[in-house]
C-alpha cells in the first residue's frame, strides 16, 4: 500500500527532476521499474489486517454466540467449543506457516496471538466451569508459559510481546497484590522471553521486554514497604543506573553484527526508562527531606537526620550498575572517537562525576546538610547530562535523545515549579534560570549549526 | 523437511497447551474423588453479576480464626500458607488448631491448606486477635440469576457447603446444599 503511494509520488517528482537534469531519462525509467518491483514484492497489509480483523470480529460473535447459550450448554459441549476454538485458530496458522508467501505468514502469527489468547480465554473459563478458585496470579502465569512454548517452538514475535506483557501482569499481582517486596521469578520468566526476542532480533518483543523490565521496577518501588520508604531514594539509583547501563550497551550493539538491528530499539527503550527514574530526584521527599509546609513545626534542621541508611546489598546494586554504565560509557567514546571531541571528553567526564555522586550518596551521613548537598548534586549532575545529551543528540543526529532530553527537562521545571519545599522566591529562580538555559542552549546550538553550514556551503564552491 | 518439522512443534504446543488447561480440571477432579467430604458452615455470602452467570462468594465460620478460639500457632504473617486442623462438631467442621505446617494428625481430623488473607479480624462488633484465611473455595459460579436465591435464602432456609479435602490439605467444593438438600452438585461433564 505505502509502496505504491511512494510509486505515484516518484512518477510525479521524476519529471521535473529530469528537466533540471538532476536525473537523467534513464535513470527516471530505472528508478520507476526499481520502486515498482519493489511495491509489487511488499506486503499488501490493507488485504491482511482486513482478513485479520475480519476473522476476529467472527471470533468474537462467535464467542458471544456461545455466551448467549451459556448457561443451557452442558459440560461437554462447553469444553468442545473452549478447545475446539483453540485448536482451529492454530490448525489455520499451521497451515499459514507452511505457505511460502509472506502474507499468509503474516495470517498465521495473527492466528497464532488469537490461539493465545483464547488458550487465556480458557484457562478462566475452564476455572469458572469447575469452580477452580486458586492464587489467581498463576493462572496469568500459566497463560504466559502458554505463549513461551510458541516463542520457542513455532517461534512467533506476536506471542512473545503477549508473553512478555502477561508475565510483567502475573508479577505486578504478586508485588501488589501478594506482598512480594522483589519478585525474583519474573526474572527467570523474563530471561526466557528477552533471550529469544534478542536472538531472533525480534524488535517489538525486545521493545516490550525491556519496558516489562521497567514495569517490574516501578512496582517495586511503588509497593516498598511503608515504614521503609527512604529505601525509594536507594533504589530509584539502581533503576536510574540499570537504564543508563542497558541504554549504553545497546549503543555498544551497534558493533555486535548480529544484534546491531536491535540497537536503536534497546537504546531508545532503556533511555526513556533511565530519564523516566532519573526524573524522581527531582521530587525532595524521595530524598526523605521534609515538605515546606513542615518548615515551623516539628522540624529542626539542627538534629534531623535521614531515616533510612542504604545496606550493603543496596550499595552492591549501586555500585556495580555504576561502574557497570561508567564502563560501558568509557568504551563507547573509546570506540567511537579516535581522536576525541571536547563533546566526548565532556560526556565522560559527566559519566564519571555521575558514577561519584551516585557512590557517594548512599555513604554519606544522613545529616539534613549532607542530604540537602546531596539533592542539589543528584539533580546538578542530571541537569548537566540532561543538557550534554541535547547537544549531543543535536550533533548526532539523534533526534530521540534531544526530543527525550527536552522532555525530562520540562517536567523537571514543571515539577519544581510545583514543590512546596521551595519559597516562591527560589522556585522562580530556578524556574528562570532553566528557562534562561535553554534559550541560550538553542541560540548557541543554532549558531553552531549556521556556521557549520556556511562553511559546508564554502567547501562546496 | 523444515516445514514439517515446524508442524510438528506447533502440534507439541497445542498438545502441551490443551494437556495444561486438561491438568487444571484433572487436579480438581483428584481432590473431589479422593477427599474427605465435610460440610462446612457459611455466613452471609454476597453475589456479584459477570459476564455470564453470576458466582456467589462464600464466607465460612473457618474462614476468620480468633486465636483465642484455637490452638497451635500465633503469629502468622499476611499472603503466609496456613494448615487449619478440623475436626466435626455436632454438624459442621470447626477449626481447632492452625499451624505453619501439615501438623500430625489423626483420622477424626482433616487438615485443609490455605493463605492468609489479612492479620486481625473482626467480630461481635469488635476487632479480634486473629487472622483471616482464604481456601480456595470462597467463588461458586451459578447460572446467570440464581445467585440472589443463595444470597438470601428464604425464612428458615440455610446454605450450607460440602468439601472435599484430600490428604495434602488441597479442598475443592462438592456440593451447595439447600436446608440439607444438594442443590448444586459437582460433575465431571
Amino acid at each position: 500500500m505505502w509502496d505504491r503511494a511512494f510509486v505515484n509520488r516518484l512518477r510525479k517528482e521524476l519529471p521535473d527532476w529530469t528537466e533540471q537534469g538532476w536525473v537523467t531519462p534513464a535513470g527516471e525509467a530505472a528508478i520507476i521499474g526499481e520502486a515498482e518491483a519493489r511495491a509489487a514484492q511488499g506486503i499488501h497489509i490493507v488485504p491482511i489486517a482486513l482478513a485479520v480483523i475480519g476473522a476476529l470480529t467472527l471470533g468474537a460473535g462467535v464467542i458471544l454466540f456461545f455466551a448467549a447459550n451459556w448457561d443451557e450448554m452442558p459440560k461437554i459441549v462447553k469444553l468442545i467449543v473452549l478447545f475446539g476454538s483453540m485448536w482451529i485458530a492454530y490448525a489455520i496458522a499451521g497451515r499459514g506457516l507452511s505457505g511460502s508467501a509472506r502474507s499468509s505468514r503474516a495470517i498465521a502469527h495473527a492466528m497464532l496471538l488469537l490461539g493465545i489468547i483464547l488458550f487465556g480465554a480458557n484457562i478462566n473459563l475452564i476455572a469458572q466451569i469447575y469452580h477452580i478458585d486458586a492464587h489467581y496470579p498463576n493462572g496469568v502465569l500459566m497463560w504466559s508459559l502458554g505463549a513461551l512454548l510458541l516463542v520457542w517452538l513455532v517461534p512467533s514475535q506476536p506471542a512473545a510481546v503477549a508473553g512478555i506483557v502477561l508475565a510483567a501482569l502475573w508479577s505486578g499481582m504478586e508485588t501488589l497484590d501478594f506482598g512480594w517486596p522483589v519478585h525474583w521469578p519474573f526474572l527467570a520468566v523474563w530471561a526466557l522471553f528477552a533471550a529469544p526476542a534478542l536472538y531472533r532480533g525480534w524488535k517489538w518483543a525486545t521493545c516490550a521486554a525491556l519496558v516489562a523490565l521497567g514495569v517490574w521496577c516501578f512496582t517495586i518501588i511503588v509497593d516498598w514497604p511503608y515504614d521503609d520508604r527512604g529505601q525509594s531514594l536507594y533504589l530509584l539509583q539502581v533503576f536510574a543506573l540499570l537504564g543508563v547501563a542497558v541504554h549504553l550497551a545497546g549503543v555498544a550493539m551497534q558493533d555486535i553484527p548480529r544484534l546491531a538491528s536491535l540497537s536503536t530499539v534497546v537504546r531508545r527503550t532503556a533511555l526513556v526508562g533511565a530519564l523516566f527514574a532519573a526524573h524522581f530526584f527531582i521530587y525532595v521527599g524521595v530524598h526523605g527531606l521534609p515538605w515546606y509546609s513542615w518548615w515551623g513545626r516539628d522540624f529542626d534542621p539542627e538534629t534531623w537526620a535521614r531515616t533510612a541508611q542504604a545496606g550493603p546489598g543496596m550499595i552492591a546494586f549501586i555500585a556495580v550498575f555504576a561502574l557497570a554504565a561508567l564502563a560501558l560509557a568509557v568504551e563507547r567514546y573509546r570506540r567511537v572517537a579516535a581522536a576525541h571531541s571536547r563533546r566526548d571528553m565532556a560526556g565522560i567526564a559527566l559519566a564519571g562525576l555521575a558514577t561519584a555522586v551516585m557512590l557517594a550518596n548512599p555513604l554519606m551521613p544522613g545529616r539534613y546538610a549532607d542530604a540537602v548537598f546531596m539533592y542539589i548534586a543528584i539533580n546538578g549532575t542530571f541537569f548537566a547530562i540532561l543538557i550534554w545529551m541535547v547537544v549531543d543528540g543535536y550533533r548526532s543526529g539523534e533526534r530521540f535523545q534531544v526530543y527525550g532530553a527536552f522532555i525530562a527537562y520540562g517536567a523537571s521545571m514543571l515539577a519544581v515549579y510545583f514543590m512546596d519545599f521551595f519559597t516562591l522566591m527560589e522556585r522562580s529562580l530556578v524556574v528562570m534560570g532553566g528557562g534562561a538555559v535553554l534559550i541560550a542552549g538553542v541560540y548557541i546550538l543554532e549558531r553552531q549549526r549556521r556556521s557549520a553550514a556556511a562553511a559546508e556551503t564554502g567547501v562546496a564552491s | 523437511m523444515m516445514k514439517k518439522y515446524r508442524t510438528f512443534l506447533l502440534i507439541l504446543v497445542v498438545v502441551l497447551q490443551t494437556a495444561a488447561l486438561v491438568g487444571m480440571v484433572a487436579i480438581k477432579q483428584r481432590t473431589l474423588i479422593n477427599g474427605k467430604p465435610i460440610l462446612l458452615e457459611t455466613e452471609p455470602i454476597d453475589p456479584r453479576s459477570l459476564f455470564r452467570g453470576d458466582y456467589v462468594r462464600l464466607n465460612y465460620t473457618i474462614s476468620s480464626l480468633d486465636y483465642a478460639a484455637v490452638e497451635g500457632d500465633n503469629d502468622f504473617e499476611q499472603h503466609e500458607e496456613i494448615y487449619v486442623m478440623l475436626r466435626e462438631g455436632e454438624k459442621f467442621w470447626e477449626a481447632v488448631s492452625i499451624h505453619h505446617a501439615m501438623p500430625a494428625h489423626g483420622p477424626e481430623s482433616v487438615i485443609i491448606r490455605g493463605g492468609v488473607d489479612y492479620i486481625g479480624i473482626w467480630t461481635g462488633g469488635e476487632s479480634r486477635d486473629g487472622i483471616s484465611v482464604r481456601y480456595g473455595i470462597e467463588n461458586y459460579f451459578v447460572p446467570e440469576g440464581e445467585g440472589m436465591a443463595l444470597e438470601r435464602p428464604a425464612e428458615g432456609e440455610e446454605v450450607t457447603i460440602l468439601v472435599a479435602v484430600d490428604e495434602a490439605g488441597d479442598s475443592a467444593i462438592k456440593a451447595v446444599l439447600l436446608n440439607d438438600e444438594v442443590r448444586y452438585e459437582e460433575k465431571l461433564f
